[in-house]
């Protein structure tokens, strides 16, 4: 089964550099419409080079988790969940500052950072590891779900204080799945998703700029000036590239129609500059990520590895997916990057890091196939190395 | 497995299948979006991303035939435009009222701004033109939103006062107002261009390779004029005009075989650049806008009618009585100037300009002496087939140019006798420069007529030569006929008698002719008011130029020949260098020297024995039949340095060769610079140094076609 493992770890690695390198050109690309003759002195590849930067701390972080022994995790997850919420609590300081409305990044020796993106990795290590330890507890509504769910529920209150609803929304649902892989009671997670939909009604309800969101996806055409605008030029763009694309550095709405088309909405330019076919070959790269490591995870027998690696897998394939869908128009604005492709340092680091955790999962799970499950995760608490 | 492991396991395939169904429902949305969708929302990306620009208005440029600008397009100083920009100003009728308080606009004018400003495609519009510095300042001080001062595209002459009869200028509105500026306008003029331009979100234009040819999209017109050949002739007109004193002098120089203008001038004249400040007098064009009587440099026609049409009567050497200098015909008395001449044959009479003899020259065309009505009939027919016109029959312009005075010249049924006494020699009859020259043009083709042009062609923007199609010459007379007349006319500066012996070059045979005509104010001859002119073309076996110089009223000299004569030899000089003509003959300083007609007057006897001077009749084909040696010939003592300038490399190395020099050759075409002057003793030197050679552009192709036309 050697062979089917480093199958599984060389795609997982080629589909992620792919996709890095194809953000990196693409930052490049679209960035351009910042380069004007107003602004003489500006540096064609400002953000191109720091996401370079950040992609090689990217890689330092990814071969870290890749090298390091997973199940170490498990213990540290709380600390890491304590860490995080001394880092949200701390957006509330001097230490952040409010950026477009919201405060969501530190700064610190000049680095923008968005500690919400720690706590996304630190909620996966901590659920993957409260619920593979109660894996037969789990009939038990208030015992293996609502009490260690505080927790993450704290966090993710302070998240949306920030506030940021799409992260959110986006770690919730990773927990949902997260709770669906370890084998929740459908008569469980029903009410909860129900529980959850009518705490987002109240959202909508109390938060104009949410329900303003909804309202623009609804009837576009009366907000087409205001919440619509970005998504209304996000599609002429798509359309505007058409089956092969205009070309790279060739699209137009990036020339400060769409704005931002180098973070969130960089898929539009993609579709403008690339056109429908070699945009499917992106979707289908992030749909090999996704499966390959949902099969990292079938085959993982330690049950927190498994879970670990549903949690990382739908983390980014739900951020992949959510920032289409929001970018082609087919659900509200959620504020969400497309992993690995848009510009932004935190995000691309904390995805590769999430990639060498699930390349380590998959070393461990491949290699020590055979190794019962409870012996091996009460081999490496005491310190025994296999 | 436990069983939750199991459901799990499970799960996860879930998962997998549920990731699959929600990439390819994304495929199918980009699918819709991009494919499906695209034509409709691509459309609807245009109005935000395009936007009506306003390209100014402009001109083509005027170039010379070497496509060296004679007028291009320059900013005008103080002069400037007022916009409103739509998108600054908060209320345009408003902003518009403002600015009509300062500029004093009428308020029916502000009216017809703002009705015009309100409409919804209206960006922006001009509200005044030609608003000078001090208003600019004040607009400035008032700090109006949404008003923009552009400045005022205007017209530059880079080579100042050369060829300005011809270019014309532009008014302070930019359009044309004289010359070729003003018959050009609908040609040159590009009117303002409302186009649709890309821009981006903050309305900055994108750069654009169509649009960039749009703004300089303009046609250029070439014309025939040579800015060299042009200086040469305004340069030496300048001179004879103040040497003599004359009212005003001109000059035309026509490419013979094409009809092209290569230079034509008038003297005073103006700068173009300041137009405002010359006298209305200078800014005239007299060489088209006045007329003259021609004089004695229209006998040529007279005697080319005659030769034609009395074939069997008239020919060279028929003798006619010039009457002792004075013939009493029809209530006037002929004379003949200086000279009284007995019998004459018809070319003495043109070699020594004989009035009296024209006259009875011209008498031959009708039936008899009396019959004056055929007479006035064929002579009125050949003046007019060599391009002479009538202003009062509503004859065409000759030129493209416009404000032509196109002379005096009544249908034959008008004449009264004594005109048949008057217009043979060229009085009673008036024309102008650019006519004459058309005329003798037509002698100098052997026949064909070729219309005076000053446009070869147009230019675009990418360089690419449209020619002009030029109408195709004409043949008006046998050839047979302009040869022996052409014979007479380089006798004229040939001939020891002739009246044109001033302008004779070494190398070339010249055909020319004098004319120093009676002035006429109010229809009375004023006794010492002359127009002196000298017509005439060469080389004369294939010419190739026809230079006309009419210098008026010279006050310090007389006559034809020795006021426009020296003029005319320079042009012609500088035109063989300039040109690169090779010499028909080899010259021969010594030879030329013994023809001049004040010593060949002298010493006539000696002449008819001097070995030499026969050598010079045979030469220069004062029999009538032109020789040109097929061989060289040693003309140079050896120790003495020759001219090789304006010879081929083949010609000068030859020529040095024969004297037994050599020289090093630099560079390929015709000789521009020797590093020993003509003339120059060698002292036994054999080496001569350096010889600069420049190829210089002549129009064998043109010439190539001509002689294919003549011999059809």
């Amino acid at each position: 089964m050697k062979n089917t493992g480093s199958i599984v770890i060389g795609s997982l690695f080629v589909f992620t550099l792919s996709l890095i390198m194809l953000g990196l050109i693409m930052v490049l690309s679209s960035s351009q419409g910042l380069i004007t003759s107003d602004s003489p002195d500006s540096n064609v590849y400002e953000y191109m080079g720091k996401q370079l930067m950040w992609f090689s701390i990217g890689l330092a972080a990814m071969f870290f988790f890749f090298s390091y022994d997973y199940n170490n995790w498990e213990r540290k997850a709380r600390w890491l969940m304590l860490i995080s919420a001394v880092l949200l609590i701390a957006l509330f300081t001097p230490l952040s500052r409010e950026i477009n409305y919201a405060r969501r990044w530190l700064i610190i020796f000049g680095f923008r950072f968005q500690p919400s993106d720690f706590a996304k990795v630190a909620i996966i290590m901590y659920v993957a590891a409260v619920w593979a330890e109660k894996r037969d507890q789990l009939d038990s509504f208030f015992k293996a779900v609502f009490f260690p769910m505080l927790f993450v529920g704290a966090l993710l209150l302070l998240i949306v204080k920030e506030p940021d609803h799409g992260t959110t929304f986006m770690i919730g649902m990773v927990v949902m799945i997260m709770w669906f892989a370890a084998g929740a009671r459908l008569s469980h997670q029903l009410p909860v998703l129900t529980f959850f939909a009518l705490g987002l009604y109240w959202g909508i309800k109390h938060y104009p700029s949410l329900s303003n969101r909804i309202n623009a996806w609804l009837y576009p055409e009366q907000y087409l000036d205001r919440e619509y605008y970005q998504v209304y030029q996000s599609l002429i763009g798509f359309a505007h590239g058409g089956w092969s694309g205009a070309g790279l550095g060739n699209g137009v709405q990036q020339l400060g129609f769409t704005p931002y088309p180098y973070t969130d909405f960089i898929f539009s330019t993609m579709g403008e500059e690339l056109g429908f076919i070699r945009c499917s070959i992106v979707l289908a790269l992030y749909l090999g990520l996704i499966l390959s490591g949902f099969v990292i995870a079938y085959r993982c027998s330690n049950p927190f590895g498994r879970l670990l690696a549903v949690g990382c897998t739908s983390a980014i394939g739900l951020q992949a997916i959510l920032n289409i869908a929001v970018v082609t128009g087919a659900i509200p604005t959620t504020g969400i990057a497309l992993p690995f492709i848009s510009y932004g340092g935190s995000s691309l680091t904390v995805s590769m890091a999430m990639i060498g955790l699930l390349m380590n999962i998959a070393k461990d799970s491949f290699i020590a196939d055979n190794v019962p499950v409870r012996r091996k995760r009460i081999a490496s608490r005491h310190g025994f190395v296999q | 497995m436990t069983d939750a492991e199991h459901t799990s396991g499970f799960r996860i395939l879930l998962l997998m299948l549920g990731s699959i169904a929600i990439i390819s429902g994304l495929m199918l949305r980009l699918y819709y979006l991009q494919v499906i969708k695209a034509d409709s929302m691509k459309d609807r990306s245009k109005p935000q991303r395009t936007y009506y620009l306003s390209l100014p208005p402009t001109r083509g440029m005027l170039l010379d035939r070497n496509w060296r600008t004679l007028a291009a397009n320059a900013k005008q100083t103080g002069n400037y435009i007022v916009m409103l920009d739509k998108k600054r100003s908060k209320n345009v009728s408003e902003t518009v009222r403002n600015v009509g308080a300062i500029l004093n606009l009428e308020e029916t004018e502000m009216e017809r701004h703002i009705t015009a400003l309100t409409q919804p495609d209206v960006k922006a519009r001009d509200l005044k033109r030609n608003v000078s510095e001090e208003m600019k300042t004040r607009l400035i001080e008032a700090d109006i939103p949404g008003i923009v001062l552009r400045d005022q595209p205007g017209r530059f002459y880079p080579e100042g006062r050369l060829a300005c009869h011809l270019i014309g200028f532009t008014g302070k509105d930019n359009k044309g107002w004289a010359g070729l500026e003003y018959v050009l306008d609908d040609k040159l003029e590009v009117a303002e261009r409302v186009i649709l331009a890309e821009k981006d979100q903050s309305r900055r234009m994108l750069a654009d390779e169509d649009l960039t040819t749009l703004m300089n999209q303009r046609v250029d017109v070439v014309l025939t004029i040579d800015s060299y050949i042009q200086y040469v002739v305004e340069r030496e007109l300048q001179k004879v005009w103040e040497e003599c004193e004359a009212e005003d002098a001109n000059a035309v120089v026509l490419h013979a075989k094409t009809g092209e203008i290569l230079a034509m001038a008038t003297v005073p004249n103006y700068d173009p650049n300041t137009y405002q400040d010359s006298p209305l007098e200078a800014r005239k064009n007299r060489l088209l806008a006045e007329t003259f009587e021609p004089g004695s440099i229209l006998k040529p026609f007279t005697i080319i009618a005659a030769l034609d049409k009395k074939k069997d009567v008239v020919t060279p050497n028929t003798i006619f009585d010039c009457e002792n200098g004075s013939y009493y015909f029809a209530g006037n008395t002929i004379r003949d100037d200086i000279h009284r001449f007995g019998k004459l044959s018809v070319r003495d009479i043109l070699v020594r300009s004989s009035n009296i003899g024209t006259v009875k020259i011209a008498q031959t065309l009708g039936n008899n002496a009396d019959d004056y009505k055929n007479q006035a009939a064929y002579l009125y027919d050949y003046l007019r087939r060599f391009g002479f016109k009538d202003k009062q029959s509503g004859d065409p312009n000759t030129t493209e140019l416009p404000y032509e005075h196109s002379g005096i010249l009544p249908p034959p049924n008008k004449w009264h006798k004594s005109r048949i006494g008057a217009v043979p020699f060229g009085q009673a009859i008036a024309t102008n420069t650019m006519i004459l020259a058309g005329a003798y043009a037509a002698v100098a083709n052997r026949g064909l007529y070729v219309s005076p042009h000053a446009i070869k062609g147009y230019r675009d923007v990418d360089g690419i030569f449209y020619p002009r199609e030029q109408a195709p010459p004409v043949r008006i007379v046998s050839q047979s006929v302009i040869e022996q007349v052409v014979d007479m006319m380089v006798a004229v500066t040939e001939d020891p008698e002739g009246t044109g012996t001033r302008v004779r070059i070494p190398g070339f045979h010249i055909a020319g002719k004098t004319g120093t005509a009676q002035k006429a104010i109010n229809g009375e001859y004023v006794k010492g008011k002359r127009v002196a002119s000298f017509a005439g073309f060469f080389p004369a076996e294939n010419p190739q130029f026809v230079i006309i110089v009419v210098v008026d009223e010279p006050r310090k000299k007389k006559y034809g020949a020795e006021v426009a004569g020296p003029t005319w030899k320079t042009i012609a000089e500088e035109l063989i260098a300039y040109w690169g003509i090779t010499p028909t003959y080899p010259s021969d300083p010594m030879l030329a020297a013994k023809t001049p007609r004040a010593e060949g007057k002298r010493n006539e006897r000696e002449r008819k024995t001097d070995a030499a001077s026969h050598i010079a009749l045979q030469l220069f084909g004062v029999n009538g039949a032109m020789q040109i040696p097929s061989q060289w010939h040693r003309s140079h003592s050896p120790d003495i340095m020759p001219n090789l300038l304006g010879r081929t490399l083949r010609e000068a190395y030859v020529e040095l060769a024969i004297n037994g020099l050599y020289a090093q050759f630099v560079g390929n075409g015709k000789v521009v610079m020797q590093e020993i002057a003509a003339g120059t003793e060698l002292k036994n030197r054999q080496h001569v140094g350096v010889i600069h050679c420049e190829p210089i552009l002549t129009d064998s192709g043109v010439t190539e076609t001509f002689t294919l036309l003549a011999k059809n």
